[in-house]
């Protein structure tokens, strides 16, 4: 009965949807979207401009964005509560391959992540995307060494250190440009297309890439251990 | 002024760090999230009072130095302010009580709470669509993982659920958002709404309705609120107190934001419909429910339903802001300090709440009132805002919307009552609770706010509480915290307060018998200085019992004074409760007090549904009321007099009246029924009466609404009387010859006409004389001899004489012969009711009044006649207060007696101002004359002395000398062992025959008619609770179902636009101009020049 | 038949999709994954929304996009809207903040009830 009811619906939400298609498809940006495309590189000189617009035009929806990072790391570590003496990494050792080829792979990962989110504002990609190809890293080296644990030390001044410096740059603004997470006025802009360009959106990036890169790497690392057995709860 | 983006910034760094300042110990992040929240209540609440007292402008917030629609801007106005301070002292108090609550502390809770409130406040902040959508999602995943904060085992399932469909709702938004941002073109609330409407087309319509069923699940709305109730019942109450202070009303207000989106009157109707069903609905569902935390699910639902339903009349300045912030702020106060008991208290049932907090009274206090104020019961805030919300209400085409306001409102009362119900049902000693400091803190707390913005409130100069009311009431306050003192000493002090209040209410003149006012003020003062003297010899039961008294008086002369339609309705509430809780102080109170309630509140309910129609009129005060004009002053006059004929027990709605006189403390039922129930027989002359007067014309038909209630009071007056024939207990007997007197006044004062009136007030006063001289007295014997069945008693004339005479006064007087006073009352009404040609029911209450001896033959015989019971020979008599107050009675009995012109002549000044005629042709002390007849109290009194002095003498004359007396066991034996002699009792099936006679008037067809009636709404309610099945995806199936209703069924033609928009479709829509913007919550305005004119599409 | 509409159409079927996984489906690990196909979908309409066919990606890196170079300004009508690209990277973040938390829930559920049904969760009801 309600496996029929429930096809039923989408029978007619898919009618209504594709009454939606023609709208949805029209050409043309949004004004605002107009204005950001026309004026992003005289406003912030940086060459990507989904960047500015996320770390400049959006950037308290970006500041949000990481505090969701972060809320998720630190619900999923309060869900999974672990009991002490509970055992972390499965006892099975990686094969030979996947460590041979998690030493030779890391490091460049790494890079390829820093080169990622410090060249945020000229190319695509950014924080998200460079701390995301980081943690893949680190997933790489937690799955070939699974007899070690990860730096949580390491981990969590940056995950702290990295959003704290972001709120921290955001009242630098306010402070001297008058306004939360402003970009003009606090740093120089420099010249379009180059590295040292756009303010203070790279150093944000940068802030923001370290932050992903350690928060994903926490949050792999808390869901791949056991969960507490039930019935003691935690 | 601190910059509000603070409130987002400092605690997002400050969560950033928690992990890090963690390491220096526990302590450390404690305080840290402690100072947090300091600064952020702080802030808040410095932007608040600055912006309430208007130092300050709302201020617009930029980020990122760019003006909207390029950049997102915030937006710090007074409904900010006051949900982010609420928000903030939420924070603190949800900290204090969950740190003994987590079985395993961890850091990461802390840096949870501390999101949630930096959520909190982005989400009420923002005046963008998108960054809304962040910080909604914010707040939402910091919800999915606190709540498993505490034991988990229920919470896990509720959580998930809950989860699930807040997926749902997000991805709704999102669509929403991204259809919205095709149509317009931007993303800032005030710049779309503005493009919106030009642009309105079959996107924006299908966006609007994504947008609004996501607000339906985050709002908690019906029929979406299934796992949010869960959540009620599977969270530690700690953390859903949490939530309700902070996210609930951020979620709220970001509706109101985007609420502009929604134009055009279908939307109103589909948005107001939503937040009544699940008020209506809520409430109703909750009816039935047995687990307490649920309920308050239910509970929470339809009340956040009620404030949805107020959007837009709010966006239509039907309502105020002022009035909505009352109710939003009453509901997370009441809501969050009940949700703190429930996890104070940790009984799942109902039924597990008997005595609870029974050892700690300052816990039973808050807890008590919690649910006044949760019930919207003055003085708390609550009350207000609906007052307010109402008023404003009746004044437009949304005043139909009333009714089903008040009786979700009613609903209310069912089931918190009866929580309050259970929680005074016997103590459990064996349960000793000490409640650590930080668990009480917080329900004190917020109480305490709530007290201080409702008394604030109450101090208001239009309401017109004198500041002799306001003296009673303080003296009850502080009688109240001063609980702990001896009941001696408590009684000793409430009878000099009482004496010190009297005597300033007589010296400033308030007793002046010519006034309405001053003559029904006499009574409460009567009333409360003889009972209280009474008092002194019969301890109370109960510790609060002095201080509530204290407050019920001072109800009393707010009512009775003011002139304000608000301040009146206020000082009856006020009664209303403080009357409840003394009757619920009874042995078996807590059972009646709930069926006194329930009726108190639906009279008041009554009350007020007149009141606001006559507030629709125009009226704004109690002498305005003339000024009401047909219709509208027939509709107030007919709801007034059903919520007060309610209020009097009249016959249908009496049920509630015996039970409560007779289970009330004995100390307390004659003030109930010597003063309490003259309340509405006040109110019926002082504002029921001025509606009518003008309207005389204004009839239902040919019928006479004033004859409808005459039969009222005429069948009450017969039907009590024939009940308290059969009764065995003699409050009872007693409680329903009260019904019936009052009943006599009913039909007075319907006749509309001086000597109606004259009549209905004579008797109020001597009803207060006898009746309460027959109830002390009462009181006493009860007090000796530990019983109120009339069959276990017998013979006590010997042991307590005095008591004796005094019912012997009190009986002579109710049945209304010469030469005592009742004579003169039934004598003034006979004669009304022959003037106003009403022959039948001046016949009939004849008949009444006859059948009132054989009760009044049954209670002193029974009592005090026929033989005395062995365990009652070595009784005393009354304590000396007791017999005191008796005298003090009948010296106000025979005064009357002798002399009924001393009251009749200044009653006939206060009734001549209605009419404009006087009762009676001549009046003086002792003499009374009228068209009909002709009276002449001091002849008839000295006949019947003068014939029962012959009459004595001659007994004494012709008594044979040498009489022996017998005792009763003085019978001589011969030799024998005697027997054990046995005691004879003829109480036992009194009447029997003449019940046999009169059975089949006596089947119990209102009662029947009630449980009935209950057992229906409640079965309405099983039936509907259903819904909620408990299977996650159901809920999600619902959520879609709702999508298609309103995209099929309200928005037919998506691509028609807004200017014709299907209103018409739906019938319960009411049209009404739309101004273009709320002028309350100032949102910015896009500024103008900043895209380059470049329209995109 | 525009190239846009094949796209939405696209997006909007993974929305359809998901939602018949989260409704049809008992297991509560794949309602978890449907919904996050349900935000797969929206994330694709979001960009779909901001496409245009024969416009590039907004980066301004070569001088031929400019229509002022003194005045930096840049000719928009070259480039897709750059809002709901930023938009959708926000939206992918908190999709994973989501879909980390269900999992998690998931991982406890399993470990309270040894079942993975939805059916078994519905002891809270009416």
């Amino acid at each position: 009965m309600k496996q029929v009811l429930a096809i039923l619906a989408l029978l007619v939400l898919a009618f209504l949807f594709a009454g939606l298609v023609p709208m949805a498809s029209k050409p043309g940006n949004g004004a605002v979207g107009d204005y950001y495309a026309t004026h992003g590189i005289a406003d912030n000189r940086g060459s990507n401009l989904v960047t500015s617009i996320v770390v400049n035009y959006r950037g308290l929806d970006t500041l949000g964005e990481v505090t969701v990072l972060f809320l998720s790391v630190m619900g999923v570590g309060f869900i999974l509560r672990r009991r002490e003496g509970t055992p972390k990494y499965s006892p099975v050792p990686a094969s030979p391959i996947l460590n041979t080829g998690a030493n030779l792979l890391f490091g460049s990962i790494l890079l390829l992540g820093a080169y990622i989110f410090v060249h945020g504002h000229l190319t695509p990609g950014g924080g998200f995307q460079g701390g995301s190809v980081i943690a893949s890293g680190v997933l790489l080296l937690i799955l070939a060494r699974r007899d070690r644990e990860l730096s949580h030390d390491l981990l969590a001044w940056l995950e702290s250190l990295s959003g704290f410096g972001y709120a921290l740059v955001g009242l630098v603004g306010l402070v001297v440009a008058g306004s939360f997470l402003a970009n003009k006025g606090v740093l120089p802009l420099g010249t379009w297309n180059r590295l040292f360009s756009a303010g203070v959106i790279p150093i944000i990036y940068i802030l923001i890439g370290l932050k992903v890169g350690a928060e994903l790497s926490t949050l792999l690392d808390i869901m791949i251990r056991e969960p507490a057995p039930e019935g003691g709860g935690h | 002024m601190v910059d509000p983006i603070l409130l987002i910034a400092v605690p997002l760094g400050i969560a950033f760090l928690l992990p890090l300042v963690d390491r220096l110990g526990r302590a450390a992040s404690r305080w840290v999230h402690f100072l947090t929240l300091v600064f952020y209540t702080g802030a808040a609440a410095s932007w608040a009072l600055a912006l309430h007292k208007g130092t300050v402008a709302a201020k617009d917030i930029i980020t990122a130095s760019w003006p909207p629609p390029v950049g997102i801007n915030l937006h710090m106005g007074l409904a900010e302010a006051v949900i982010l301070s609420l928000a903030g002292i939420t924070g603190i108090c949800a900290a204090l009580y969950l740190v003994p609550r987590e079985e395993k502390p961890s850091i990461r809770s802390i840096v949870l709470q501390v999101l949630l409130l930096a959520g909190t406040a982005g989400l009420t902040l923002t005046r963008d669509i998108f960054n809304m959508f962040v910080f909604l999602e914010i707040t939402s995943i910091s919800t999915f993982a606190i709540v498993l904060l505490g034991k988990e085992k229920k919470a896990l399932e509720a959580g998930f659920k809950y989860m699930i469909l807040g997926g749902i709702a997000s991805v709704l938004l999102l669509l929403g958002i991204a259809f919205l941002y095709k149509t317009t073109g931007t993303l800032n609330m005030a710049d779309m709404a503005a493009k919106l409407p030009a642009l309105f087309t079959g996107g924006a319509a299908a966006a609007l309705v994504f947008l609004f069923v996501c607000m339906v699940i985050e709002l908690k709305g019906f029929p979406l609120n299934g796992p949010a109730i869960d959540l009620y019942e599977g969270v530690e109450p700690g953390v859903m107190a949490l939530i309700v202070g902070t996210t609930l009303n951020a979620v709220l207000f970001a509706f109101w934001k985007i609420l502009p989106l929604f134009g055009g009157a279908a939307w109103e109707g589909v948005i107001m419909t939503s937040g009544m069903a699940t008020f209506v609905l809520g409430n109703l569902f909750a009816t039935r429910q047995k687990k307490v935390r649920r309920m308050l699910g239910y509970s929470s639902s339809a009340q956040v339903g009620l404030l949805v339903f107020m959007l837009p009349l709010l966006r239509n300045h039907v309502v105020t802001l002022a009035a909505l912030g009352l109710l939003l702020l009453n509901h997370t106060l009441a809501k969050a300090s009940l949700l703190w008991f429930t996890g104070i208290h940790e009984e799942e049932e109902i039924g597990g709440w008997r005595g609870a907090f029974a050892n700690n009274p300052l816990l039973r206090i808050l807890f008590g009132a919690s649910v006044l104020a949760i019930a919207g019961l003055p003085p708390f805030p609550g009350f207000w805002g609906k007052w307010y919300a109402l008023a404003g209400m009746a004044r437009s085409p949304y005043a139909w919307w009333i009714l089903p306001l008040l009786l979700g409102s009613l609903l209310e009362f069912v089931y918190y009552f009866r929580w309050l119900k259970e929680s005074a049902r016997g103590v459990e000693p064996a349960r000793s609770e000490v409640v650590p400091f930080s668990l009480s803190a917080p329900p004190a707390i917020f109480t305490a706010i709530g007290l201080v913005l409702g008394i604030r409130a109450l101090y208001g100069p239009a309401l017109g509480v004198s500041s002799q009311a306001w003296l009673w009431m303080w003296a009850g306050g502080i009688l109240l915290a001063a609980a702990f003192l001896p009941e001696r000493v408590q009684a000793g002090l409430s009878f000099l307060a009482v004496l010190l209040g009297s005597i300033l209410l007589y010296s400033s003149g308030a007793l002046a018998l010519h006034t309405l006012s001053g003559f029904f003020t006499s009574l409460v003062v009567i009333g409360a200085l003889v009972f209280s003297l009474a008092r002194l010899g019969i301890p109370a039961l109960h510790r609060n019992y002095h201080g509530l008294f204290l407050l019920l008086a001072g109800s009393l002369l707010i009512v009775l004074k003011t002139d304000s339609l608000l301040g009146f309705f206020a000082g009856w509430e006020l009664m209303t409760w403080t009357s409840y809780f003394l009757v619920r102080q009874g042995k078996k109170g807590p059972a009646a007090s709930y069926l006194y309630i329930l009726f108190s509140g639906a009279a008041g309910f009554l009350v007020l549904g007149g009141l606001m129609t006559a507030v629709a009129g125009g009226a704004v005060t109690i002498s305005g009321l003339g000024a009401l004009r047909g219709n509208t002053a027939l509709w107030a006059w007919i709801l007034l007099a059903a919520g007060l004929a309610v209020k009097v027990g009249s016959w249908g709605a009496h049920i509630w009246a015996p039970e409560s006189y007779s289970e009330a403390p004995d100390v307390f039922t004659p003030f109930l029924s010597g003063v309490i129930s003259k309340i509405p027989v006040f109110a019926f002359l002082a504002v029921a009466a001025k509606i009518a007067l003008p309207g005389v014309t204004t009839t239902l038909g040919t019928l006479d609404p004033a004859w409808v209630l005459g039969w009222i009071g005429g069948l009450t007056a017969f039907g009590m009387t024939l009940l308290a024939v059969f009764q065995d207990d003699m409050k009872k007997l007693l409680a329903y010859s009260s019904l019936g007197q009052v009943g006599y006044i009913v039909l007075g004062f319907a006749m509309m006409s001086s000597l109606g009136w004259t009549a209905a007030l004579y008797h109020s006063l001597n009803h207060l004389l006898f009746k309460g001289l027959l109830f002390v007295t009462i009181a006493g014997v009860i007090y000796r001899t530990g019983t109120r069945s009339l069959s276990d008693l017998g013979g006590l004339i010997t042991r307590m004489p005095f008591s004796f005479f005094a019912v012997l006064i009190g009986i002579i007087t109710l049945s209304g012969v010469p030469p005592l006073s009742g004579f003169a009352g039934k004598w003034l009404l006979y004669q009304a009711g022959i003037q106003k040609g009403w022959y039948l029911l001046t016949a009939l209450a004849m008949f009444a009044s006859i059948l009132a001896f054989p009760y009044l033959f049954k209670l002193i015989h029974s009592i005090f006649l026929g033989q005395l019971k062995r365990e009652h020979r070595e009784i005393r008599e009354a304590p000396k207060a007791v017999v005191l107050s008796q005298w003090i009675l009948i010296a106000g009995i025979m005064l009357l007696s002798v002399a009924p012109g001393t009251v009749l002549v200044p009653i006939q000044e206060a009734v001549k101002a209605f009419f404009g005629k006087a009762a009676f042709t001549t009046a003086t002390a002792t003499e009374l004359a009228t068209d009909l007849g002709y009276f002449h109290a001091m002849g008839v009194m000295s006949m019947v002395v003068v014939l029962a002095v012959i009459v004595l003498a001659g007994i004494l004359f012709f008594l044979p000398k040498h009489t022996t007396k017998v005792k009763q066991l003085d019978i001589v034996y011969s030799g024998e062992v005697p027997p054990p002699p046995e005691e004879i009792q003829y109480a036992q099936n009194f009447f029997r025959p003449f019940e046999r006679a009169y059975s089949p008037v006596l089947l119990p067809r209102v009662k029947a008619f009630w449980k009935s009636f209950s057992e229906s709404v409640l079965s309405l309610a099983e039936a509907g609770r259903r819904l909620y099945t408990g299977d996650g995806q159901t809920y999600i199936l619902y959520a879609l179902g709702v999508v298609l209703f309103l995209v099929l069924f309200i928005f037919p033609a998506p691509a028609s636009s807004s200017s014709k928009a299907p209103g018409g479709k739906t019938g319960y829509i009411v049209p009404v101009p739309r101004k273009a913007r709320p002028a309350e919550v100032g949102v910015q305005a896009p500024r103008p020049g900043i895209l380059p004119g470049g329209k995109a599409k | 038949m525009d190239i846009t509409m094949v796209y939405i159409g696209t997006a909007l079927a993974l929305v359809l999709v998901g939602l018949g996984g989260v409704l049809l489906k008992r297991n509560i690990l794949k309602m978890v994954l449907a919904l996050d196909i349900v935000e797969t979908g929206v994330n694709l309409l979001l960009i779909g929304i901001g496409y245009t066919p024969g416009r590039e990606a907004p980066i301004v890196d070569k001088t031929s996009f400019f229509a002022d170079r003194a005045k930096e300004t840049v000719n928009a009508a070259n480039l897709v809207d750059p809002v709901p690209q930023a938009l959708v990277l926000t939206a992918i973040v908190i999709g994973l903040g989501t879909t980390a938390l269900m999992l998690s829930y998931v991982i406890r559920l399993y470990a309270q009830k040894k079942t993975l049904d939805i059916r078994e969760f519905g002891r809270l009801k009416w």
